[in-house]
């Protein structure tokens, strides 16, 4: 049963590119075969940060438009033999896709992959519409501010009227002393608001940076927490029951989020 | 003396050699003590025999069965007359009630002219309009506008009432700028005077509009 999960947030710069690569790299650990569609066409940045840039030849319009075959325009990972990367047009229009194409290039990657991850362009345009078409599954990222969750929350509303229910959240770039001191929403806060499943916190982290400058994913990088946040997440979408780790969470609300994973025995 | 009868069409109280509206509340008082919440919202019907009232009289005992009792006075009459009361209908019909089964997400909008209830939030960035009341069984924190072509009575009533901005009829009012004070029970707005009020929210909300 392969699963299309689109990771999408509204505002901009909340950190789906890296949740992306991080939690497709993260798969691919867990012996997953799995393929990143960037549908930020136009804006293109998922092969920098995977570090696949020099690579490519073809890319998502050219498939769309048969100019290559889809085979040719894949890109296998530096590392991983079973990751690969479907990058998005960097000149072209986003017009220059339809949904309805959109879904049959996700239907016919599902006979090949385990996971096909897509990563949503900011906005509810026709970028977005292209990149929910074919998708299943929904990972909405927010970072806690304010404006960013009002835009989840619009992006929820707007999945749920395209029946595509049950989206789960990623919270990133938390920095547990600014909520500490009520500068930052907590997380308590967001849930109660979204009112969707939650799936990871990712706490903020320079490294995600440097690694994003790299062209390596964090997740790789034992020493670092975001990645590991990623790791747990990664595990949660396989279906494992991994509490949420101390950093990710303060320690009073462990015992609240534990309801949302449903491991309350 | 005051006797209390069920009939098929209501409850028939019957008045004989009864002097004052006074004495008429303290017998009525004496009947009800055990029972009063047990009768609320029956149809009454008043037998005064041969007794005569002046309308201002006949205005304190509808009054008296309405609002101290919550029954419907239906009919007042003696030995050679009778004078009937149009049924009030205390409840808005259904029809008009718009019901949202969910959330209200940013960026989602009710437009509705009646009543609207919502089963779940109204999420910052939504919003409620409605010619009627609202009722939020969950948390009103986006914008709600009641009586939204003029009626000034209309409420707006939340399990917890948090919203953006609040509009009853031509009135505006807003959440206060910086950290606030949310109680954990529900509350309602309406109209008094010139401005908008939140206050608890109690099952006999005719009392409180009557403050009005
Ligand atoms: N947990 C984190 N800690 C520190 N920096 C982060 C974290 N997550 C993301 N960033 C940084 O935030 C910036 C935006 O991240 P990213 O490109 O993933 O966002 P995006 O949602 O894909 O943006 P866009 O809407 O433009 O596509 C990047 O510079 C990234 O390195
Ligand atoms: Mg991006």
């Amino acid at each position: 049963m392969s699963k299309v999960i689109v990771v999408t947030s509204g505002k901009g710069g909340v950190g789906k590119t890296t949740t992306v690569a991080n939690i497709g790299t993260g798969l691919a650990l867990l012996n997953k075969k799995v393929v990143l569609l960037d549908a930020d066409i136009g804006l293109r940045n998922l092969d920098v940060v995977m570090g696949l840039e020099n690579r490519i030849v073809y890319d998502l319009v050219d498939v769309v438009e048969g100019i290559c075959k889809l085979r040719q325009a894949l890109i296998r990972d530096k590392r991983f033999e079973e990751l690969y990367l479907l990058p998005a047009a960097q000149t072209k229009e986003k017009t220059a896709v339809t949904p309805e194409q959109m879904k049959e290039l996700c239907d016919k990657l599902k006979q090949d992959f385990d996971y096909i991850l897509i990563d949503c362009p900011a906005g509810i345009e026709h970028g977005f519409k292209n990149a929910v078409a074919g998708a299943d599954n929904a990972i909405i990222v927010t970072t806690p501010e304010v404006a960013a969750v009002r835009d989840a929350d619009r992006i929820i509303g707007l999945l749920e009227a395209s029946e595509l229910p049950g989206p789960k959240l990623v919270i990133n770039r938390l920095r547990s002393d600014m909520v500490k001191k009520g500068d930052m929403m907590d997380i308590e806060d967001m849930i109660e608001i979204l009112a969707i499943e939650l799936l990871g916190v990712v706490p903020e982290d320079e490294k995600i940076v440097i690694s994003t400058n790299k062209g390596e994913p964090a997740i790789s990088d034992p020493a670092s927490k975001a990645g590991q946040a990623f790791r747990n997440i990664s595990r949660r979408i396989e279906g494992e029951d991994v509490p949420l780790m101390n950093l990710e969470v303060e320690n009073s609300f462990m015992e609240r989020l534990k309801i949302f994973f449903g491991l309350k025995r | 003396m005051l006797i209390l009868k069920g009939t098929k069409d209501g409850l028939l109280i019957i008045l004989r050699n009864i002097e004052s509206i006074t004495e008429f509340e303290e017998k009525l008082k004496e009947k009800f003590s055990k029972s009063k919440d047990f009768f609320a919202g029956a149809d009454v019907i008043i037998d005064l025999g041969e007794m005569q009232l002046s309308v201002e009289e006949k205005q304190k005992i509808i009054e008296i069965i309405e609002k101290d009792y919550f029954m419907n006075l239906t009919e007042i009459r003696n030995y050679n007359h009778s004078q009937k009361f149009l049924r009030k209908e205390t409840i808005t019909p259904a029809a008009e009630t718009f019901f949202v089964k969910k959330t209200l997400r940013s960026g989602q909008k009710i437009n509705h002219d009646g009543n609207v209830v919502i089963l779940g939030d109204v999420n910052p960035g939504a919003e409620v309009i409605a010619t009627g009341d609202i009722f939020v069984f969950g948390v009103l924190r986006g914008i709600a506008h009641a009586g939204a072509s003029g009626d000034n009575k209309a409420i707006v009533t939340a399990f917890r009432l948090q919203p953006t901005q609040l509009r009853i009829a031509d009135k505006i009012s807003r959440a206060p700028d910086g950290m606030v004070f949310t109680p954990s029970f529900p509350e309602v707005a309406l109209i008094k005077g010139e401005r908008i009020y939140i206050e608890p929210y109690f099952c006999n909300l005719e009392k409180s509009k009557e403050g009005i």
